[in-house]
């Protein structure tokens, strides 16, 4: 682990360098081949007066309404789930507490879709994020409120309600889908959603999850020094003025949003939230002031890194990203569970 | 005006009577020790006291005003806390963790200034573990850890320090070292409240003790005994609260407890 604050700071130097070469290399790779210049110049003319030039028109329409958006959706994303991993990992005291395993994610799936079955969705593009955001948020209160006790948190109660959470909200997933099936276009609906991923996301999509990662990013950073506090128990916060209630009701708050946002336009992505805070975490060291900005990096980076390597090396298979995720996180929970044995035991 | 106090306290878990009826008021510079046996309710009214949990009936108050209407930035400045057993599995240094202590003081994105920097420093010294400084602190022993966290509440230089039992995970000289501590703080004018379970050194160390005990009905457990530890460690209140039979030996000012021997009222009965 790195301990002193040069080594820190070299770090997160090192992810914003790989954030930067990742994010060109993301609006550089595709299957139509445009050269560096003419990505520079396209993004020229969009950005200033759009002058006559000699690019093509399809190249900047592929540039500007395709490669642009995915790659900022993937990167808002991927921070959106790792910053909300470290705050539940932080907020519960473990590092097996994340969106997806708390069961979360599969709460704002449902919730997306049960935006889409009554038919809110086509009145207004924000139907579903706000869905996803009520369905996050109920399922995380009912987990939280199940395993926690006079504030403390029993592992593995936390851990066993957030599957029966996740079985529970699979379940109402499937049940509506099953009854919109007599209407095909609700259900087509449904599971051109449910399919998740960043193929086909516009700006629309952008303006849903960048205004709230970045708004809730900063809040965050306005709550690292409880963060810190939390880890070492509820007694010790309030003894050195923590408003305990209160801070984890806004971390609720905050990270739910996210959690809805991303969910709402990329589907489930699991293990981003739970491998990344973690990884950071051990190289870090415990202090949320260096790990919340390294998540955001780190997530992002790890969400476009996993997109870009599955349309480098599996264009035609068209694999979920959330396959990729999951293979690499779940073998990473399990390294994890045995780590934690002797404590659980 | 008494720094903290509470009337007609009463407080229960899950419907069953723990605490009843508790009036208490504390004095700067007092060193309290809370005894009683196992399940007597100590920690409980310590948590009590620091509005960490709320009671059913009843008022504490902090420096005249109810303590739940305060805000625990605020109640923080007043009162630090040493917790019972604490976990500390996360790699903080040992510095970083006694700066903690200084959140009361600091806004979100503030850094400490030399004068926070100068309390840390200080509560390090008096804790004797400033060569612990930047170790990590889950690599610590039991008795390492417990004496970060009294630094810690040491730096929150709070005029009242509340302990729930500071020395049960300390060898013998680090536990007189660290009543030594407490003693000199009340000294210098702190209220000290501590949970102690060994007699001898609550005898020994504390000006005052309180003694919580069942009550005669047999329904929760109130304050049996309140004052110095001669008038409260006496042979009724030994075997009837902690049921043992001892002799009690008076040397200059102190009282201490010899040849202790389990007593059941029923069998001498």
């Amino acid at each position: 682990m790195l301990s002193n604050i040069r080594s820190i700071q070299s770090a997160l130097l090192f992810l914003t360098a790989l954030f930067i070469s990742l994010s060109v290399l993301g609006i550089l790779q595709g299957p139509a081949d445009i050269s560096l210049t003419a990505v520079m110049t396209i993004l020229k003319q969009s950005l200033f007066t759009p002058a006559s030039s000699d690019i093509p028109n399809w190249q900047s329409s592929i540039i500007l309404d395709v490669r642009l958006p995915r790659m900022i959706i993937a990167l808002f994303a991927g921070a959106s789930l790792a910053l909300c991993g470290l705050v539940m990992q932080g907020m519960f005291r473990n590092p097996l507490a994340s969106p997806s395993v708390l069961g979360v994610s599969s709460g704002a799936s449902l919730g997306a879709v049960t935006a889409i079955y009554l038919g809110a969705s086509l009145i207004s593009a924000w139907a579903i994020p706000l869905f996803a955001f009520i369905g996050a948020g109920i399922s995380l209160s009912i987990v939280y409120r199940v395993a926690s006790t006079r504030g403390q948190t029993n592992i593995a109660t936390l851990l066993l309600s957030g599957v029966a959470m996740s079985a529970l909200n699979v379940a109402a997933t499937s049940l509506l889908l099953a009854l919109s099936l007599s209407n095909w276009d609700v259900a087509r609906m449904i599971i051109y959603w449910t399919m998740g991923g960043l193929d086909g996301r516009t700006w629309d999509h952008v303006l849903i999850i960048l205004p709230i990662v970045v708004s809730g990013f900063i809040l965050l950073l306005f709550y690292s020094k409880q963060l810190d506090l939390l880890l070492l128990g509820e007694q010790h916060a309030l003894s050195v003025g923590v408003d305990v209630r209160r801070t984890r009701r806004n971390l609720l708050i905050i990270s739910t949003a996210m959690v809805g946002a991303s969910v709402s336009v990329v589907g489930g992505i699991g293990f981003i939230g739970l491998v990344v805070p973690h990884i950071l975490r051990l190289i870090l060291g415990p202090s949320h002031r260096y790990l919340l900005p390294a998540c955001l990096l780190g997530g992002a980076v790890t969400l476009l890194g996993a997109d870009l390597f599955l349309n480098s090396f599996f264009a035609e298979q068209a694999i979920p990203l959330g396959v990729v995720t999951a293979a690499l996180g779940a073998p990473f929970f399990l390294f994890l569970l045995i780590k934690q044995r002797f404590i659980l035991s | 005006m008494s720094p903290l106090s509470c009337s007609n306290l009463c407080f229960s878990y899950d419907r069953k009577p723990l605490l009843t009826d508790i009036h208490l008021k504390f004095e700067a510079g007092q060193f309290v020790g809370l005894i009683g046996a196992n399940g007597a309710g100590k920690s409980t009214l310590l948590q009590l006291l620091l509005g960490l949990i709320k009671q059913q009936s009843g008022k504490i108050s902090l420096n005249g005003s109810e303590i739940h209407s305060q805000k625990r930035r605020e109640i923080a400045k007043q009162l630090a806390f040493v917790p019972q057993s604490i976990e500390l599995p996360y790699a903080f240094t040992t510095q970083a963790l006694v700066a903690m202590g200084r959140n009361p003081y600091l806004g979100p994105f503030e850094l400490e200034t030399e004068e926070d920097t100068e309390h840390i420093n200080s509560a390090m010294a008096e804790t004797d573990i400033l060569h612990l400084k930047d170790r990590f602190v889950n690599t610590l022993s039991g008795g390492e850890k417990q004496r970060v966290i009294i630094a810690r509440a040491l730096a929150q230089q709070a005029p009242t320090i509340l302990l729930d039992e500071p020395i049960a995970s300390l060898d013998i000289c680090h536990q007189i070292e660290t009543l030594e501590l407490i003693k000199s703080l009340s000294q210098n004018g702190k209220l000290a409240i501590t949970a102690l379970h060994d007699l001898n050194l609550a005898a020994a160390y504390c000006d005052r003790l309180i003694l919580i005990g069942k009550n005669t009905d047999h329904q929760g457990t109130s304050i049996v005994a309140d004052g110095t530890p001669e008038q409260v460690l006496n042979h009724e209140n030994l075997a009837r609260y902690f049921s043992i039979q001892t002799d009690i030996i008076k040397t200059n000012n102190t009282i201490s407890l010899a040849n202790i021997k389990p007593f059941h009222p029923k069998q001498a009965g």
